[in-house]
């Protein structure tokens, strides 16, 4: 009987289709917008995971999340350095210059300056060049993206010649060379990302009085994380968090202090709500098109539960089918937008998420459709 | 009012079943009395509303009656849960619908082997038993067709074909000529009669076409919820032992 449930259902062609297709956009929806949120999210910590090797932050106690430089003055560094359990520790500045398009035009970058001597804090991945190249006069590295893309086209989004290794880049009116392109996480702002050494930073940022962003920490091995960040804040009066706290504190500051959970939230929960009217809707008209026949199975000796068990299984099948082509749909953007601009990251908690979504959808549809065969009265065959 | 006889398949006394509520309440059996021995075709006829179309709801258990005795094929309706209806239904009767109702999205072969697959035959034999139930009828080559591709008079042979290809010992139809030409009707007729009679299945058929009433062991007038008159009707003699397709060529 269910073979047949799902023959009555397919053969419907237009209804099965316009169900499917209902359930697509929800499965894409309730996939496409948690994984750009996600992605999103994952980028506004991507500076702080990026760094291996890092046990401890420092930084200015008034800072929120990582984007939320309050310069500190060079001398803390040589505090920290000197607090019980503290194996080394480095500069990291983290701010934005601007950049000088091939037209004239500038464009904002982040602008990381990282240890002169050990290059801690540098990028995740070099794909071109090498990080100990920087100490080559006004070396800079550059995300490859960027190098490729939004450093190479003009303001208004024209392409000119891409940038590689021995390019150079105005930066702040003063000349710097590319000595390396790197892979490292785009961050929140998907703007260009570029490397230089801490003290070369000095030369760009000639007005900024104080530079030192944020200290990184390694712990001497056995020392207590929490312990020796409650001695940074007793002798220094900076904050230090660890790797997981910092980064938490930051992706909680972009969850709960900007509008973004509630605008990606809004449009996933919109999209579940009008994809899955439809898809409900549709399916619904199918069982009361349908609803004859369902009497006349009843009336032949079909019992409550089996009727169910059909219209269960219709649904469900419809909500599967929907929710591949949802999810590939998906997946296939997430490949398109790879190594882009496009902040996308499609886990396996979204895909179940989306997979338990639709699961319920497809049991509610199911329990409102049958309720109609449900009351329907076996007798009612004979009424014509 | 004692136990019934044997041999009938049905045994109704003082049957009531009214519809609506207080003043809105319709009777539509008042007390019906009825004997149908297995075996037996009865035509059910009468006046629109005399009450021929719940009877056969209650007969076939599809309606629970208010008051009085209906017993079917030995079972006490009154006495029976709704599950064990639906089994009753499942296992022991056939239906004929005045529309057809076979469900249009499957094929015939599909649609014939429902009962079967109720009565948890398997998917291969159920096609099988299908399959030589429509042959029976004439339209074994058109197995894989959908509804929608045959004529009135076809369909209608696929739901004689889908009321009796789980052998069940009663039938009932609605208006089964009604939406057919007479000459497609009274081949229908013949067809029901010839296989399900063969076996002793109990047909009872509500009607209002007059050029059947012939094939009908026995017609029974109704009106106003009663039975006003009962009689033989003409004589047919044994099955005809031709093969029921050449009759149909």
């Amino acid at each position: 009987m269910f073979r047949l449930a799902l023959t009555m259902l397919i053969n419907e062609r237009g209804k099965y289709l316009g169900i499917v297709a209902a359930l697509s956009f929800t499965a894409l929806m309730m996939a496409q917008q948690p994984a750009m949120f996600v992605g999103i999210l994952s980028r506004a910590t991507a500076l702080i995971d990026d760094i291996p090797a890092v046990d401890l932050w420092v930084m200015d106690p008034n800072v929120q999340y990582v984007d939320d430089s309050k310069p500190m003055q060079d001398a803390l560094l040589y505090r920290v350095k000197g607090i019980a359990g503290v194996e080394w520790a480095v500069p990291f500045y983290a701010g934005t210059i601007q950049a000088r398009l091939p037209d004239g035009n500038f464009r904002n970058c982040i602008f990381y300056g990282i240890d002169d001597a050990t290059f801690i804090g540098g990028p995740a991945r070099m794909i071109e060049g090498r990080i100990a190249d920087l100490r080559l006069s006004d070396g800079v590295v550059v995300d490859e993206a960027s190098a490729r893309g939004l450093l190479a086209q003009t303001a208004s989004g024209e392409q000119q010649a891409q940038l590689s290794v021995g390019s150079t880049l105005e930066l702040n009116d003063l000349r710097a060379s590319i000595v390396g392109l790197h892979g490292g996480t785009p961050n929140f702002q998907s703007q260009p990302i570029i490397y230089t050494t801490y003290n070369r930073v000095k030369r760009f940022k000639t007005s900024d009085r104080k530079l030192l962003s944020f200290i990184l920490v390694k712990l001497q091995p056995g020392a207590d994380a929490a312990a020796v960040a409650g001695s940074i804040r007793r002798y220094t009066g900076l904050a230090a968090y660890t790797k997981a706290e910092f980064s938490a504190m930051s992706s909680n500051y972009f969850l709960f202090r900007t509008g973004i959970f509630l605008n990606f939230g809004a449009s996933a929960l919109i999209s579940f709500l009008i994809g899955g009217s439809i898809a409900a809707q549709t399916f619904y008209n199918f069982t009361m098109d349908h609803l004859r026949y369902f009497g006349v199975l009843k009336a032949m000796g079909a019992s409550g539960r089996l009727l169910f068990g059909m219209i269960a299984l219709q649904m469900l099948c419809a909500g599967a089918v929907g929710f591949g082509v949802g999810i590939g749909v998906v997946t296939f953007f997430g490949v398109v937008v790879q190594g882009n601009t496009i902040a996308f990251n499609l886990n396996y908690w979204i895909i179940g998420g989306s997979a338990v979504a639709i699961l319920l959808l497809s049991l509610g549809t199911a329990v409102l459709s049958s309720r109609p065969v449900r009351r329907l009265e076996p007798a009612a065959v004979f009424r014509g | 009012m004692g136990d019934p006889p044997l041999e009938m398949a049905i045994h109704c006394r003082g049957l009531v079943k009214s519809f609506g509520r207080g003043d809105a309440r319709v009777p539509a059996l008042r007390g019906l009395d009825l004997d149908i021995a297995y075996g037996e075709m009865v035509m059910l006829v009468g006046p629109s509303g005399c009450g021929k179309t719940t009877l056969i709801s209650v007969i076939a258990a599809v309606l629970d009656q208010d008051a009085g005795l209906c017993r079917v094929l030995g079972r006490d309706l009154a006495r029976l849960t709704q599950a064990d209806k639906t089994l009753l239904r499942r296992k022991a009767v056939g239906f004929v619908f005045q529309a057809f109702n076979l469900i249009p999205t499957l094929t015939l072969a599909d649609n014939v082997t429902v009962p079967l697959l109720l009565n948890g035959s398997p998917r291969e034999t159920g096609r099988k038993q299908a399959v030589e139930m429509l042959d029976r009828l004439g339209l074994g080559g058109r197995a894989n067709a959908l509804p929608s591709e045959l004529s009135g008079g076809q369909q209608q042979r696929v739901a004689i074909a889908r009321a009796l290809v789980h052998k069940p010992s009663l039938v009932v139809c609605d208006e089964p000529t009604s939406a057919l030409d007479a000459k497609t009707g009274e081949t229908m007729l013949h067809l029901l009669r010839e296989i399900a009679l063969q076996e002793r299945r109990t047909l009872v058929i509500v009607t209002h076409d007059n050029r059947i009433l012939k094939y009908a062991d026995r017609v029974i007038e109704m009106s106003d919820g009663v039975i006003t008159r009962s009689g033989a009707g003409p004589s047919l003699g044994p099955p005809a032992s031709t093969d029921i397709r050449s009759s149909l060529s």
